[in-house]
């Protein structure tokens, strides 16, 4: 256990390091934590996170009114209530499974037992004991009147009033709502769920924080209004914590690393920021104030205080008057240098301004840490943290992003080919050319096939259409399609369809049979099943015209098939099917198949298939079986990510796309040729899975992600693999950047079928 | 069985016709006066010492009650009769549930007093309690109410714990005449009861038989508690709180001058609405009884006689003791943390009590020592419903001497018993008792008692668990087999003056001491509740423990005046000051620290006759209510709302001069309807129980013939 003395922190902004630019493959090295001037932000406590009183994960904290110890609740693998005594730093262990904390003014320490109930620890008598069955504990606490306020939420165990905040006799245990989702999203108009924090002020309105990021205030008179909502998550999720102290409630969103104050006024302040503030796998935290000084913690073992520098109050420096500074800059397109007009600037105290024709802004604002977002339609927008010092200009240069990955290989360049809903691209999950030089889109997010017709030459994008809706195409994620353009896809996990081409652009309407799932009609009642193999999550089409289906663990007995088609390759030859590799490697005993999906096949016609555990595989026109990349990256450098995409670009190399073993980034890379190594194509990007196409021998790749449909391509006209293999230099790096990038996984995509 | 008892119910009103008109020419006339003093210090009890003895020399405090006194009182149940005794405390929870207690400590399902009809138990062996409106006689049997003030396990064994009431009913060959009582009135009120016997030299017969029906109140109170609920609140509105069928035939058999043979069989059959405890709704119990009383008494010699007894007690209920889950969330807001069981269930459960007893009555030295000793043995099974499968055996001798001693000044009493419980080994009660005679007017006793209460079989053996909706929580009630006796260690300084011929006071100072008194812990404790994250539901277990000691002290005081055979007149009170009882115990024990009783009746020569009386009853000291609470120094339930109350009742009966010993009459109870809440629980979880219960009325005839 090691307890820090040192302030990492410095209270005013000089001399800090900066982000570097975005069109570099370097990640973001960790910023140093930066406090609102006047500020110390400082690590109080820390250690390894293992021992019986280790600091865990912190869900709340609450300061003892009698004997000043800070109490933390964690639930995680360290289940306890931990007591830190602050003059001391000694840890102890309470000993009860916990969510929520509040101490009443006698010292009656309420908590959230775990996610059933509402315990009490009385002082005086010893007793230990439940005293309310609230279940699913989200935050508590005490307002100035000493009424007893607890935030429920709905995971786990349903109770009385899910997703509010009670107000719990601390008398006899009786509790009745005063804060209701639904009455605020009836007020508010947009819908929202989850509880996962709650705060009271002095006047008595009421905070709840949810686990979409949202913040909602209920005035005492009543109304309902959103706050400072948090758009950056952690796994989908941001579970900011809320306090209040001293006319502040404190906004801890350890999501995007930031601390905020909200005064009764609810003017918002940045008390600090910092990648260190960022939670390494949940932005899920603990946090608790007293007039003092704000303590919080997330999970990083680590104790973190913030206090007046001149041993004042927090709400002194957050409501001293302060002079302004300018901040100025120019607002451009990712991968490009066109300047991007009409572009927001926002910043968290509501001021705003706009981005002129040239791209450029400037505006005054008080001296201190903001939170601004960039932001324009078709372009993702971008939070950002920034430092304003009195009578200085920061200056603020930023490439927004219309939705490409955040970073690419040196000589390469990418643009958006197709846009939902301006192209029926919703959700795309697969794309794969045809011989005609056009190519199709899996639309999982509507059940659709899009086709997207190039000009033969120049590879414009005209136009694009939808091929085929309905049967259950939602629930399916590939799409293929042979020589004579007979499309193929799975209808969800009951077979395969095949949709010959159409003399005219109107789609097909499918319509699955209510009583048979395997029966598919278009509109002219023809079934276009052809095949009953379930779990079909890959279709390759071989040369030959036949066709081979990746059925993953789904499959399942089926006429012909009386042991199941599951984790195997089967193959399609005018209506007969064969089982043609169940994965098993020459001389092993164990199939490297586990769910497997997505299918491809290669010049020298070999397969190669991805799984849910990461495995790449491929194997040849005998069947005989190879891992090329394990999917835990043993022996390799990284592994492959679940649920793999994967294709060749018809020169030999293999592409993967997936998460980085670390589960990171999202990323398309290159299997270099010696089958050893890596190379990144493209990282930050949206999804972690989903197909891609290669045009132009190479040169290009059309990638599903999401909503668009994107293109890589090469700058030089070489190859991408070549590019890759004999890189263009870099670019010089960005001017130096005066702000802090929060890392954007708003739009994150996980694979359908990951946990 | 039922269908018997359901078609003597349909007949009963015409039976009862039938009869009175039969017997009305061979009606005696009946003495509506009152038992002068002289008469009342000669009553002949038997609680005192096992066999016959004059009142005015019982080595322990005795109260009784006479049959002239319930006829007076317009009471309409046994209960209701023993509240104009100081150290008698009642609690009605509902119309079809009181509780009984002497010198405080009662509660809800009071599991700490004996309860006798003519020495047969109708303590309840499987739950310990006393189930008044479900016992196998009517009002008009009852000869007298012995009332032994204080425990009593040198005479009676287990149980004899706070006291004893010993029920005594009329002989079989005795004079008073047979009767029959019609009655309806408020709360759909109907009684109708019929006393007959018939004897010969040797022979003879009675038979009590009654049927009453009683609704709840129904009357909404919604409490400031954890579920805001009414203690009223009922899943099954429309059912009467009380539909009972009662019945007893007796007959009697002297072949000789030395042998006494009686036999009797009663049985109840019908519903009641009971409150399982605090916190949950009440519910129906379809509760029978049947037993079998053999009663021997064979005159040896002048001094001495063997008496045996045994009978055969047998208990069965069925219950759903608690609503549907479905039931519950169907409920309107507010309702909803009852418990509950997710599927319809039926407890239904047997449970017999065999008991045979043999013991030598006699007397010496020209009857200046009367002694009894003898051996009892008592074997319990239980079978089905809220208890395991399971049986206890006691087996007990005891002994029992007074001697007056020369000069007739003083008086010795002692007495000891010894159980031998299959479940709590050996229990020993005793009795100590000096009595000092300064002149004819005044007697003073000193008595020193020990007794114990063995854990009943659900104490001991329970298994139930139900649900509570909307908490995502089970609860456990489970036995404790290793459960000890609570015992009760009693200190009585009694004085008795009677002053002249009309008025008699008595003054008592007691000190009573509780051991391992049986409660319910805490079950809220975190470390004891069960978590479970697959389900998501956390189970609390309530398991009986031996929990506390406390005690109790008290002063009572009362007067009895006779001026005339047409005019008496009662006032008593009792003082209390328990110390303890509610600290650890987990249960909450009402004693109210004072109490006041007043009555009067009058007959009018016209043929009216006129009784009226008042009870006082208090709050317990809120000094007892300070922890055990949710929040130790926040509220307290118990202390914060328990009422104290102020019950008026009256009675008028006029009788018809051409029609002999026919009288009609009208009773009120509660006339001030100062309505309220009997009995609160310090856990604001759980709150209160019962009805409020409020204004009554009652009218109708009483034949005697």
């Amino acid at each position: 256990m090691e307890i820090l003395s040192r302030r990492n922190t410095v209270a005013l902004l000089t001399g800090c390091l900066w982000l570097t630019g975005l069109s570099v493959l370097a990640q973001a090295p960790a910023r140093e934590t930066v406090g609102m001037p006047g500020l110390e932000v400082e690590v109080i406590y820390q250690d390894d996170g293992t021992g019986a009183t280790a600091l865990n994960l912190a869900q709340d904290m609450a300061i003892d009114p009698l004997t000043g110890d800070l109490y933390i609740a964690q639930n995680g693998a360290n289940d306890v209530i931990m007591s830190l005594n602050l003059n001391t730093m000694q840890m102890t262990r309470f000993g009860f499974n916990s969510q929520g904390l509040a101490f009443g003014s006698d010292g009656t320490l309420y908590f959230g037992v775990s996610n059933f109930i509402l315990g009490a620890w009385f002082r005086d008598s010893g007793l230990i004991r439940k005293f309310a069955i609230i279940p699913a504990i989200r935050g508590m606490d005490f307002d100035d009147t000493g009424r007893l306020l607890v935030g429920e939420g709905s995971y786990g165990p349903t109770g009385l009033y899910t997703d509010s905040i009670l107000e719990v006799d601390t008398g006899d245990g009786f509790f009745q709502p005063v804060f209701e989702t639904s009455a605020a999203i009836a007020a508010i108009g947009s819908e929202f769920s989850v509880m996962t924090s709650m705060a009271v002020d002095t006047a008595g309105n009421l905070y709840a924080g949810y686990n979409s990021g949202l913040m909602v205030k209920k005035r005492a008179n009543g109304e309902y209004t959103q706050l400072n909502s948090r758009p950056i998550r952690i796994s989908g999720l941001n579970e900011f914590g809320l306090a209040h102290a001293d006319g502040l409630v404190f906004q801890y969103d350890s999501a995007s690393g930031q601390l905020f104050a909200i005064d009764e006024n609810e003017q918002v302040t940045v008390l600090a920021f910092g990648d260190a503030l960022r939670g390494a796998g949940t932005s899920v935290n603990g946090l608790t104030a007293d007039g003092d000084a704000v303590y919080f913690a997330g999970d990083r073992n680590q104790l973190w205080r913030v206090r007046a520098a001149d041993g004042g109050s927090v709400s002194q420096v957050v409501n001293a008057d302060r002079a302004t500074g300018t901040v100025s800059g120019r607002i451009s397109v990712l991968f490009s240098d066109d300047p991007l007009a009409d572009a927001s600037i926002r910043f968290q105290t509501g001021a705003s301004v706009q981005s002129g024709p040239d791209g450029s802004f400037s505006v005054d604002l008080k001296a201190g840490l903001y939170e601004v977002v960039i932001s324009k339609a078709d372009f993702a927008d971008a939070l950002l943290n920034i430092v304003v010092n009195a009578g200085e200009t920061t200056t603020l240069d930023y490439p927004l992003n219309p939705g490409l990955p955040e970073r690419l290989a040196p000589g390469l360049s990418a643009e958006v080919v197709a846009r939902y809903p301006a192209d029926p691209t919703l959700g795309t999950s697969d794309v794969v050319f045809d011989n005609e030089g056009n190519f199709y889109s899996m639309n999982f997010g509507n059940g659709t096939v899009s086709k997207h017709i190039l000009e033969p030459e120049t590879r414009e994008h005209l136009r694009s259409y939808v091929f085929a809706q309905g049967g259950n195409l939602g629930n399916s994620f590939i799409v293929a399609v042979d020589a004579s353009l007979n499309v193929y896809a799975s209808t969800g996990n009951d077979g395969v369809l095949m949709l010959p081409p159409r003399g005219d652009e109107t789609p097909y309407v499918l319509t699955s049979d209510a009583a048979d799932p395997t029966i598919v009609r278009d509109q002219d009642g023809v079934n276009r099943v052809i095949s009953k193999v379930r779990d079909v999550d890959g279709i390759a089409v071989r040369g030959d015209g036949s066709l081979v289906f990746s059925s993953g663990a789904g499959g399942a007995p089926i006429p012909g098939f009386p042991d199941g088609t599951f984790n195997s390759l089967v193959d399609y030859r005018n209506g007969v099917e064969t089982i043609f590799s169940r994965g098993v490697p020459p001389g092993a005993a164990a199939s490297v198949f586990a769910n497997n999906d997505i299918l491809k096949i290669d010049d020298q016609g070999r397969l190669m298939v991805g799984t849910s555990i990461g495995n790449v595989a491929r194997i040849d026109a005998n069947g005989v079986v190879e891992l090329i990349w394990p999917g835990d990256g043993a022996g390799k450098p990284d592994g492959a990510g679940a649920f793999s995409g994967l294709n060749n670009d018809g020169n030999g190399n293999l592409f993967l796309r997936g998460l980085t073993g670390d589960g990171s980034d999202n990323t398309l890379r290159m299997i270099t040729p010696d089958g050893n190594n890596l190379i990144t194509v493209a990282a930050g990007m949206r999804q972690c899975f989903g197909g891609f196409a290669f045009d132009r021998a190479g040169r290009d790749v059309y990638v599903s992600e999401g909503g668009l449909i994107i293109r890589i391509f090469t700058q030089d006209g070489r190859t991408i693999a070549d590019n890759l293999l004999d890189p263009a230099p870099a670019p010089e790096p960005v001017d130096a950047t005066n702000y802090r990038k929060m890392v954007q996984t708003e739009g994150f995509l996980p694979h359908p079928e990951m946990n | 069985m039922k269908a018997v008892l359901a078609k003597i119910g349909r007949f009963l009103p015409t039976l009862l016709l039938g009869l009175v008109l039969v017997a009305a020419d061979e009606a005696d006339d009946f003495d509506l006066g009152n038992l002068s003093l002289e008469e009342l210090l000669d009553i002949e009890v038997v609680s005192a010492t096992r066999s016959s003895s004059k009142l005015s020399e019982s080595p322990i405090p005795i109260s009784v009650i006479t049959a002239k006194d319930i006829a007076a009182s317009g009471a309409d149940s046994i209960p209701a009769v023993l509240s104009r005794l100081a150290e008698i405390d009642v609690l009605d929870v509902g119309a079809s549930q009181s509780e009984v207690s002497i010198r405080g400590k009662n509660i809800n399902f009071n599991r700490r007093l004996l309860v006798l009809i003519d020495g047969r138990p109708e303590y309840n062996d499987l739950f310990g309690v006393t189930l008044w409106h479900a016992f196998p006689i009517g009002l008009e049997d009852i000869e007298r109410i012995e009332v032994v003030r204080g425990p009593a396990s040198a005479l009676f064994g287990a149980n004899a714990f706070s006291g004893v009431i010993n029920i005594i009913t009329k002989a079989t060959d005795g004079e008073q005449p047979s009767v029959v009582h019609v009655a309806g009135g408020s709360q759909g009120r109907q009684d109708g009861r019929l006393f007959y016997r018939r004897a010969k030299e040797h022979f003879g017969f009675k038979i009590s038989a009654n049927r009453q029906t009683v609704e709840s109140f129904e009357t909404d109170v919604p409490f400031a508690g954890f579920n805001r609920l009414p203690t009223s609140y009922n899943f099954n509105p429309d059912d009467d709180s009380l539909d009972m069928t009662r019945a007893t035939l007796s007959f009697f058999w002297r072949p000789n001058d030395r042998l006494n043979i009686d036999v009797s069989a009663g049985l109840y059959d019908g519903e009641l609405e009971l409150f399982p405890q605090p916190g949950l709704p009440r519910e129906d119990w379809e509760v029978n009884g049947d037993n079998l009383y053999l009663r021997l008494n064979y005159q040896v010699n002048e001094g001495g006689a063997l008496q045996f007894n045994a009978y055969l007690n047998t208990f069965d209920y069925e219950t759903p003791l608690l609503p549907l889950t479905e039931d519950v969330l169907a409920a309107p807001d507010g309702y909803a943390f009852y418990p509950s069981l997710n599927e319809a269930t039926l407890f239904n459960g047997s449970t017999d009590t065999l008991n045979m007893s043999l013991q030598y009555v006699g007397s010496t030295s020209n009857e200046r020592v009367n002694y009894v000793f003898g051996v009892e043995s008592r074997n319990i099974e239980n079978e089905g419903g809220l208890v395991a499968d399971s049986d206890k055996d006691i087996n007990s001798v005891f002994g029992n001497f007074t001697y007056r001693l020369p000069g007739d000044k003083w008086l010795l009493g002692l007495g000891v018993r010894v159980d031998d419980d299959s479940i709590t080994d050996q229990d020993t009660g005793y009795t100590a008792s000096l009595l000092y005679f300064p002149n004819k007017d005044v007697t003073v006793r000193l008595s020193a008692r020990r007794a114990f209460r063995a854990p009943s079989l659900f104490e001991l053996f329970s298994q139930v668990e139900f649900n509570v909706p909307n908490q995502n929580n089970r609860v456990r009630f489970q036995g404790n087999g290793a459960l000890e006796v609570e015992t009760i260690d009693t200190v009585d300084f009694t004085v008795t003056y009677n002053i002249g011929e009309t008025i008699q006071f008595t003054g008592e100072l007691f000190f009573e001491q509780y051991a391992d008194l049986i409660g319910n812990p805490d079950s809220g404790l975190l470390a004891d509740i069960e978590f479970d994250p697959e389900t998501n539901v956390f189970t609390t277990t309530t398991s009986f423990q031996n929990l506390s000691d406390a005690d109790n002290m008290g002063v009572q005081l009362g007067l009895v005046w006779v001026p005339n055979e047409k005019v008496s007149l009662y006032a008593n009170t009792m003082w209390l000051d328990p110390q303890d009882l509610n600290d650890l115990s987990g249960e909450t024990f009402f004693s109210p620290e004072l109490k006041i009783n007043l009555g009067v009746t009058y007959t009018l020569p016209s043929g009216f006759r006129a009784n009226m009386d008042a009870h006082y009853v208090g709050k317990t000291s809120e000094d007892e209510f300070k922890t055990g609470d949710l929040s130790p120094g926040g509220p307290n339930f118990t202390r914060d709302n328990q009422e104290s109350y102020t019950i008026l009742n009256a009675k008028i009966g006029y009788r018809l001069a051409k029609v002999k010993g026919l009288e009609l009459f009208v009773a009120g109870r509660n006339l001030l309807d100062d309505d309220y809440v009997a009995y609160y629980e310090f856990d604001t979880v759980l709150n209160a129980t019962g009805e409020r219960m409020g204004r009554g009325v009652e009218g109708g005839l009483s034949w005697k013939f």
